[in-house]
């Protein structure tokens, strides 16, 4: 009956590390002869030989995620490139704010953000501009009776 | 007395029915734009008309600093088909759904001059015979900090010979 340190030794021994082990001269000459000679320890073996070649073959992509910390410095670049270009916005009557949800290029960036934070994306109301809502594209609509306006803004 | 007004009520019912017909029978025309929304100058090369001023102020909600019209096209929906209208990169195709509503439908054109549906947004047809506004538009792909959007409206009628 093979003990999980037994296995170890044996995968060791497949790995070609049995050397790494701190193992009696004795103990290295019983594992060898056992991989090489006990039915069990050689089928055991083979199969641990064959997935190191699969894994090897056959590498699993890794993706590193951003960390929240890039996505926030990405939103405050955004958010300060909108802050400097204000001052060439004329001040629009009753929807001077729309311009602070509507930074090209941020609004999806800061709709990205929200929902990494709070799970949900929440856009405000500009003054004037009733939100109708977004969908599940992305598209947000805004809506003023009063101006006439129906804008919907793709993601 | 009672005759009197009631002479006036049906001379306002039939001008009121007159405007209406004026307003939706016959063809019915509408002015598709695509406009750049930029902080910078018009693009190098190309000669773009700013976007007239009435529509510019339509735009205030926006932040930028220059709109320029990169085409318009004029477009009669009378009728059950849909009309398109190419702007350059993108299209629209525009139905009157026969319900008061105008449909309209965005479309991207890659190089090869296929169409790739991107969104199909409704307007009420009164708001814009009333001079009402839609706009489609997003952040500009290629240009940051810029952005495109379609601005649909009423064509202005052609001017008497």
């Amino acid at each position: 009956m093979k003990t999980n340190e037994l296995k170890l030794e044996l995968q060791a021994w497949a790995d070609g590390q049995l050397d790494q082990l701190d193992l009696t001269p004795v103990r290295r000459a019983e594992i060898e002869r056992l991989a090489t000679s006990d039915p069990a320890a050689r089928e055991l073996v083979a199969g641990l030989r064959a997935m190191s070649t699969v894994l090897k073959a056959n590498p699993p992509e890794y993706t590193v995620p951003a960390a929240r910390d890039f996505y926030w410095s990405q939103i405050q670049r955004r958010i300060d490139a909108a802050a400097r270009s204000e001052s060439r916005v004329a001040p629009a009557a009753g929807g001077g704010w729309l311009r602070w949800l509507l930074p090209v290029g941020g609004l999806a960036a800061v709709a990205i953000g929200l929902a990494l934070v709070r799970g949900e994306k929440s856009l405000g109301q500009p003054e004037g501009l009733a939100d109708v809502g977004s969908d599940e594209s992305g598209a947000v609509v805004f809506r003023s009776e009063s101006e006439g306006v129906t804008i919907c803004w793709l993601d | 007395m009672k005759f009197l007004s009631a002479r006036k009520a049906v001379v306002g019912l039939l001008l009121v029915g007159f405007s209406f017909a004026s307003a939706w029978g016959g063809e019915c025309k509408l002015r598709a734009q695509l406009v750049w929304g930029t902080d910078g100058e018009k693009p190098d090369g190309k000669d773009l008309p700013e976007l007239e001023a009435k529509l510019k102020g339509k735009l205030s909600h926006f932040r930028w600093k220059n709109y320029w019209v990169v085409k318009s096209e004029d477009t009669d929906v009378s009728g059950v088909e849909a009309k398109k209208a190419t702007l350059g990169k993108c299209a629209v195709e525009l139905r009157d759904t026969g319900k008061g509503q105008l449909e309209v439908k965005l479309f991207n054109v890659d190089k090869d001059g296929k169409l790739k549906h991107l969104r199909t947004v409704t307007e009420p047809m009164e708001k814009l015979q009333k001079g009402g506004t839609l706009i489609v538009g997003g952040d500009s792909k290629d240009t940051w900090n810029d952005a495109w959007m379609v601005v649909i409206t009423v064509a202005p009628p052609a001017p008497a010979r």
